[in-house]
């Protein structure tokens, strides 16, 4: 089997699992905002490896690399944004993990692999500038973590947490941990209520006094940068493919929708700004696939000049999944605000989804800045 | 909510309408009452936003996202007894007398605080635009003397208006559109009025309505030539009220279905005959698309002064959001879209009380029987008989028509329609990159951003959905120029 067919495969499981378990439940689950759904779906999504997706084959995982990861995360998103929103979290948390201390991968790896085991495992991360308000204390041969990720995603079900600290003003010794959010210190805060990806339980956390043991570690203290850069890639790049999925679904149900509904004299479908709409819809989704395959595949396919970006492809994707959804509302007008037929739902999942992982004009100003860093002030 | 704390839009310490629009400046000068009233509106606008329904937005939105049923009366009341729900009506007779410019203002007000609560005050005045339509002034009189001695008693009285059918939303609105229809809503004659059956659908105040203007066709087959318009009590037999549908945002306002099972009404409750139906909708439009512009104006003026109070505590590192670069550049584009967007909709009410059906209350013979009669003789039981004569019903529909001719009518659904699409796309614009700019934190419940975001998105729908607007616009802006022998 090809790597391709291999694909195929697993995103055929996938879609037909989401289209039974995760599709049918997700409007009521966002309408009472059931964050306990989550684990619930969990433990059925293992049926199916996918929490194991990106594990090592070597701990029973199914290895798929990062674009393979990120096309799962499209076909869950497609049924249930929230969901999807906590799978980019726990793969992009697998992505740190990977540079973890063997200890910690033979403990969270082989229980992501697993079937059959209890509880649920999911990982989540936190990168600066959500981590820069958190400190690192020695005392004896112990190490401390104190201080407060404003709001985490997936922090509630979460059962581990992989970090990125600063640890110099302006300096480049970044740290990276994996906490154990179980661990006596840790406290989850009060959920904010954000407008959409309802099942996703985000919270602010506060961590007090977390004994850090050695093993916590990814790669050296002080120098996990490149690390924090691959998992913030990978997060990208994973919330991209969740956007495009959402905006999927938005692009099906409109279409739907315009071939059924009569207006001006016929089906809306033959009026032909319907069809600009949807057409471009069409366009967005698939420069969107391709922007977000193109960032996690790495530096292939393209001219030397243009290289890929998961952050790139993160707001291009999310941008375009809100205009999407944006239009597929104003095509099925006044139905389109009502909760029973899901696109308002997905307008307000797009919104949350935007603005993961930082809004997009502070990533691009961000971005740009980054990179005048040898530039004179003046 | 304590982080309302720039003084700046809503948390202004006095709003001062001139330095807000400048030109009106130079109309104070030639009408000082006129101006006035629509500075007393602001006023009032501006205050009740802050003290009654700033603080309580949240809760109400919460409460109708369990229960979309639910009805803060409390605050219905506090707006009835500022007189908020009669303000369309002229002071001598028991209103506020605010011009479509006052309730404009008021409008956005209001709107920048909520857009789902002001809909339950302010959408009341459906009732007498559209009564306002026929001009029969029996019935106009009617109507103002039940809305002021409701609000008088405190006790509500509620007027919707049923256009949308579940078949059928832009179809309703326009001439070509109506033409094709496939209506599900349809009347009989019968002896002695007319039997009504159908659903329409999207309702809004329809589960609180007490009366409601109906447009139905008498022959489903030609809906254009047979739509009339019916006045239809809600206590009528075999109406009733179906589901209060679950919305996005706008939860405040209840959004329903209506049902007309073999429901009869009397001869004198039919409006507008068969054939004018249309009519009596267009000219019901050609001033409340202004309005649902002026509705959208606030909701992104609340937006962006959320954003301003949020930006300005929110701490990054050493400094301040909003004293990032690209905040500022983001917040100063946006001022200027709704300064020139707030232009536009003052011109269009400026217009509707310079040209349209507000002009009669504005006409000196009508002001000047304001001043001198007294209220007690004008709202008598006599000044009723009398308006509902024979001869001053013909007199002043007479009069009406000759100053809102079909023309008028069609030119102003034109220019409500540029103001309807600027205004709502403005919302969501503005709206949606508020919620950029605060970031995940800032779209926390409590600072109500994401609501403004929610609330925006069905000002794009409904009163014609914007495609349906700019449809109108290009018809009688450009369409009509179009020679299509002129072909190359």
């Amino acid at each position: 089997m090809t790597a391709y067919e291999e694909l195929c495969a697993i995103t055929d499981v996938c879609d037909k699992f989401a289209s039974r378990e995760i599709g049918p439940a997700a409007l009521e689950a966002d309408l009472e905002s059931r964050t306990a759904w989550v684990p619930e779906v969990w433990t059925r999504t293992r049926e199916v490896g996918i929490p194991g997706l990106p594990v090592p084959e070597e701990y029973g995982g199914a290895g798929q690399p990062g674009d393979g990861c990120a096309t799962v995360i499209d076909v869950i998103s497609f049924y249930c944004p929230g969901i999807a929103s906590v799978l980019c979290n726990h793969f992009a948390a697998v992505a740190c993990m990977h540079h973890s201390r063997a200890s910690q991968k033979a403990a969270y790896f082989q229980r992501l692999a697993n079937s059959e085991a209890g509880e649920p495992v999911i990982g989540t991360v936190a990168f600066p500038p959500d981590t820069c308000d958190l400190s690192l204390t020695v005392d004896g041969d112990s190490v401390f973590l104190d201080g407060t990720v404003p709001l985490l995603g997936s922090a509630l079900h979460a059962r581990y947490c992989c970090l990125f600290i600063n640890e110099e003003v302006n300096g480049r010794a970044i740290t990276g941990l994996v906490v154990d959010m179980k661990a006596p210190g840790v406290a989850v805060g009060e959920n904010p209520k954000l407008p959409g990806l309802k099942v996703n339980p985000f919270a602010p956390v506060r961590f007090e006094r977390v004994n850090i043991g050695p093993d916590s570690l990814l790669g050296e203290k002080g120098n996990a940068g490149a690390i924090l850069k691959d998992g913030r890639r990978a997060w990208f790049g994973y919330l991209a493919a969740a956007a495009v999925g959402a905006a999927r679904s938005a692009s099906h149900k409109a279409r739907d929708y315009a071939s059924q509904r009569y207006q001006f004299g016929k089906i809306i479908i033959h009026h032909q700004e319907i069809q600009r709409m949807l057409g471009a819809m069409l366009m967005k989704i698939d420069v969107g696939t391709s922007a977000y395959l193109r960032a996690l595949t790495g530096e292939k396919g393209g001219p030397p000049w243009s290289v890929p970006s998961p952050l790139f492809a993160k707001i291009y994707c999310t941008d375009m999944a809100m205009e999407v959804v944006l239009d597929a509302i104003q095509i099925h007008g006044g139905y389109g605000y009502m909760h029973e037929y899901g696109v308002e739902k997905l307008m307000r999942d797009c919104k949350v989804l935007q603005l993961m992982g930082g809004s997009n004009p502070s990533l691009l100003t961000g971005h740009t800045a980054a990179n005048v860093t040898d530039i004179p002030l003046k | 909510m304590d982080y309302f704390h720039v003084p700046f839009g809503l948390s202004a310490p006095a709003p001062d309408l001139i330095e807000t629009v400048p030109a009106l400046g130079a109309l104070k000068k030639a009408n000082p009452s006129y101006i006035e009233r629509a500075e007393a509106a602001q006023k009032t606008g501006r205050l009740f936003a802050r003290d009654e329904i700033l603080p309580r937005m949240l809760d109400i939105d919460s409460a109708c996202a369990r229960d979309p049923r639910y009805f803060d009366w409390d605050l219905w009341r506090k707006a009835n007894q500022k007189k908020l729900t009669v303000a369309l009506i002229p002071e001598k007779l028991g209103g506020l007398g605010y011009t479509a410019l006052g309730a404009t203002i008021l409008c956005e007000e209001m709107t920048s605080a909520c857009m789902g609560i002001t809909a339950n005050i302010l959408f009341n005045n459906f009732g007498l635009l559209g009564s306002l339509v026929e001009f029969d002034t029996g019935i106009v009189m009617k109507i103002i003397r039940d809305m002021v001695k409701a609000q008088k008693n405190d006790t509500p009285v509620f007027w919707a208006w049923a256009i949308t059918e579940p078949g059928a939303g832009t179809d309703v609105e326009e001439a070509e559109a109506m033409a094709t229809m496939r209506p599900s809503t349809y009347a009989e004659k019968v002896p002695g009025g007319y039997r009504i059956n159908g659903i329409k659908c999207f309702i809004t105040n329809g589960s609180l309505a007490h009366f409601i203007i109906a447009t139905i066709p008498m022959d489903r087959t030609h809906p254009l030539e047979s739509m009339a318009t019916f006045m239809i009590p809600a206590s009528s037999k075999g109406f009733s009220v179906g589901k209060v549908e679950r919305k996005c945002g706008q939860k405040a306002s209840q959004t329903a279905e209506l049902i007309f099972e073999d429901v009869f009404i009397p001869e004198e409750n039919l409006w507008e005959p068969p054939g004018r139906g249309l009519r009596h909708t267009r000219e019901i439009l050609s001033t409340t698309r202004g309005f649902v512009g002026a509705a959208g104006l606030g909701i992104a003026r609340g937006s962006l002064e959320r954003c301003v109070h949020y930006t300005s505590m929110k701490k990054i590192k050493n400094h301040f959001l909003i004293e990032e670069d690209w905040v500022l550049f983001a917040i100063a584009d946006m001022l200027k879209d709704i300064k020139a967007v707030r232009a536009a909709c003052y011109n269009f009410a400026l217009a509707v009380d310079t040209y349209h059906v507000m002009k009669l209350f504005e006409s000196r013979p009508v002001r000047t029987l304001l001043a001198v009669l007294p209220q007690s003789f004008l709202l008598s039981d006599f000044v009723a008989h009398l308006a509902a004569s024979r001869p001053i019903i013909s007199a002043a529909r007479t009069i009406k028509q000759a100053m809102v001719p079909d023309a008028l009518v069609e030119n102003f659904v034109k220019e409500g329609s540029a103001v309807k699409v600027a205004g709502t796309d403005l919302a969501m614009n503005v709206s949606s990159r508020v919620c950029d700019i605060v970031g995940l934190e800032g779209m926390s419940y409590r600072y109500g951003i994401e609501k403004c975001f929610r609330d925006a998105k069905i000002t794009q729908i409904y009163e014609g959905s914007n495609q349906a607007n700019r449809i109108d616009l290009f018809h009688h802006e450009i369409g009509s120029l179009i020679h299509k022998e002129a072909a190359i």
